[in-house]
C-alpha cells in the first residue's frame, strides 16, 4: 500500500503513509516541520518552549502565537466537551507523580513528592480571541498532552496530503488522522495497547477513510513512584493517575482530536463512559483491566490481520 | 377681594424647594445615564473575557501547514463520516494504540 516511513517527534514514534509513493518526501518534510512547530509552541518539557514561557508568566497576560493559541482553544474545548474529564490544568498533578520530564529521561521508582490533590481547572485559563492572548492564574500550569499531540496528528494530515497531492495517512504515537481520498478499502489499523506494537502482531484490524482513530492506554508510560505505580492519565477530579477500569479504549470520530478526547475521557470515567460514547454515536472498543473488550456504536466484530 | 400673596420670605423658600428638585431631578438622571454606561462597559468587558470562553467565534488559525476546519463552537464530539469507519482484513498500514 503505497509508500511508508516511521522516525520520532515529540517524544513519540511516528508514521506517515501516502497512496502515491512519489508523495512520500513531501508529504515527510510537510510534517516534520509541522511537528518543529507544535514541539515549540506545546511542550512542557523544553524551557525555551512558549508554553514553558506561558507557565511561568504568573497570572500576566500573554499574546501568543497562532499555533499554540489555536492549540488552547482546542483543549478548552476538548476540556468542556468532556466535562473536565480531560483538563489541561494537570500540568503540577503531572509534576507531583513524577512525570516532569521527557518520559525516556524519567527514573524507574521516582521518589514521592507531596500528596496529590484536585487540579485547578479549566476555567482557570482565559483566551481572549480578538487579542490573542492568554491568561492563567498563577497556581495553574498547563500540560496540552494529549489534546495538542491529536491536533499535531489533524494538522498534520492535512499539511501532508496539501504537499503529497494524494491520501495520506498520519500516526503520532497511534493517535491517527487521515486527508485525502483514502485507498479502495480505507486505511487499515491493527488495534493495540500499544503503538509501538509491530504491525504484524495480533490484533484487530478495522479500517478509516476519513477522520481519526485514537487509542489511549493504561499500559504505556508507566512508571513507580515510591514503589507506587503510575501511568500518565490524569484524573483531575483527584490528581492522581485515573483508576484502571479500561485499560485501552480506542474511539474513532470526525478527528483526531475528537477520538483522543472521547478515549481519554473513557479511561478517566471507567463504566460510566459507555452511555456518554452511545449517545454520542461514537465507535469505541474497551478493553477491561482483565483483558474484556466491549464494542460500542458500530464498533466492528473482532477482524483479525492477515 | 383680598388676594393672598407669597411674602417674600415664602417665595425664597418655594425657590429654594424649586431648586433643589431640579437638582435632585438631575442627578437622578445623571444617576442613571451613569448606570447604563457602566452596564454596557461591563457588558462589553464581559463578553471579552469570560473565563474559559472565547471572546468571539474563532476564526480558522492560520499555520504554516495550513488552517483546521472551525469547530470551536462544537462541544459535542463528532461521530466518523458515515461508512468511513468499519473492519478490515487487510495488512495493517498503522497501529493505534497507547503512547
Amino acid at each position: 500500500m503505497g509508500a511508508s516511513i516511521d522516525f520520532r517527534a515529540l517524544g513519540t514514534g511516528v508514521r506517515v503513509v501516502t497512496v502515491d509513493p512519489a508523495g512520500l518526501d513531501p508529504a515527510v518534510r510537510a510534517v516534520q516541520d509541522l511537528l518543529a512547530q507544535v514541539d515549540q509552541a506545546c511542550s512542557r518539557f523544553r524551557p525555551d518552549s512558549e508554553l514553558s514561557q506561558l507557565n511561568r508568566s504568573a497570572g500576566r497576560p500573554v499574546r501568543v502565537s497562532p499555533l499554540l493559541f489555536l492549540a488552547l482553544t482546542t483543549a478548552l474545548r476538548v476540556s468542556r466537551m468532556t466535562a473536565g474529564a480531560v483538563d489541561p490544568t494537570v500540568g503540577t498533578a503531572m509534576r507531583i507523580i513524577g512525570y516532569d520530564r521527557d518520559f525516556a529521561d524519567l527514573p524507574p521508582d521516582g521518589a514521592f513528592t507531596v500528596a496529590a490533590r484536585p487540579v485547578p481547572g479549566y476555567e482557570r485559563i482565559r483566551l481572549v480571541t480578538s487579542r490573542q492572548e492568554v491568561t492563567c492564574q498563577s497556581d495553574v500550569e498547563i500540560d496540552l498532552g494529549s489534546s495538542a499531540k491529536a491536533l499535531a496528528a489533524d494538522l498534520a494530515a492535512r499539511a501532508a496530503f496539501a504537499a503529497a497531492g494524494s491520501g495520506v495517512l498520519v500516526s503520532l504515537g497511534g493517535d491517527i488522522a487521515v486527508a485525502g481520498t483514502a485507498p479502495a478499502d480505507g486505511w487499515p489499523v491493527l488495534i493495540a495497547d500499544d503503538h509501538a506494537a509491530p504491525l504484524d502482531g495480533p490484533g484487530e484490524v478495522v479500517s478509516i477513510s476519513a477522520g481519526g482513530l485514537a487509542t489511549s492506554s493504561t499500559m504505556v508510560r508507566h512508571w513507580r513512584q515510591a514503589g507506587v505505580e503510575r501511568h500518565h492519565i490524569v484524573d483531575p477530579r483527584t490528581g492522581a493517575p485515573a483508576q484502571v477500569h479500561w485499560r485501552t479504549v480506542s474511539v474513532a470520530a470526525a478527528s483526531c482530536v475528537d477520538a483522543n478526547a472521547a478515549a481519554t475521557a473513557a479511561i478517566v470515567w471507567g463504566d460510566a463512559a459507555l452511555d456518554w460514547l452511545e449517545r454520542h454515536h461514537l465507535a469505541a472498543r474497551l478493553v477491561k483491566a482483565n483483558g474484556g473488550v466491549t464494542r460500542l456504536s458500530g464498533w466492528p466484530r473482532a477482524a483479525v490481520a492477515v | 377681594m383680598i388676594r393672598a400673596m407669597a411674602t417674600p420670605p415664602e417665595y425664597a423658600r418655594a425657590a429654594q424647594r424649586d431648586r433643589g428638585l431640579r437638582a435632585v431631578r438631575s442627578w437622578t438622571w445623571t444617576a442613571g445615564l451613569a448606570g447604563a454606561g457602566l452596564t454596557g462597559f461591563l457588558a462589553v468587558v464581559a463578553a471579552g473575557s469570560f473565563a474559559g470562553h472565547q471572546a468571539a467565534a474563532a476564526a480558522p488559525s492560520p499555520t504554516d501547514a495550513g488552517t483546521v476546519p472551525d469547530n470551536s463552537g462544537t462541544v459535542a464530539p463528532q461521530p466518523p463520516p458515515q461508512d468511513s469507519f468499519g473492519g478490515s482484513n487487510q495488512p495493517p498500514a498503522a497501529v493505534s494504540g497507547g503512547s
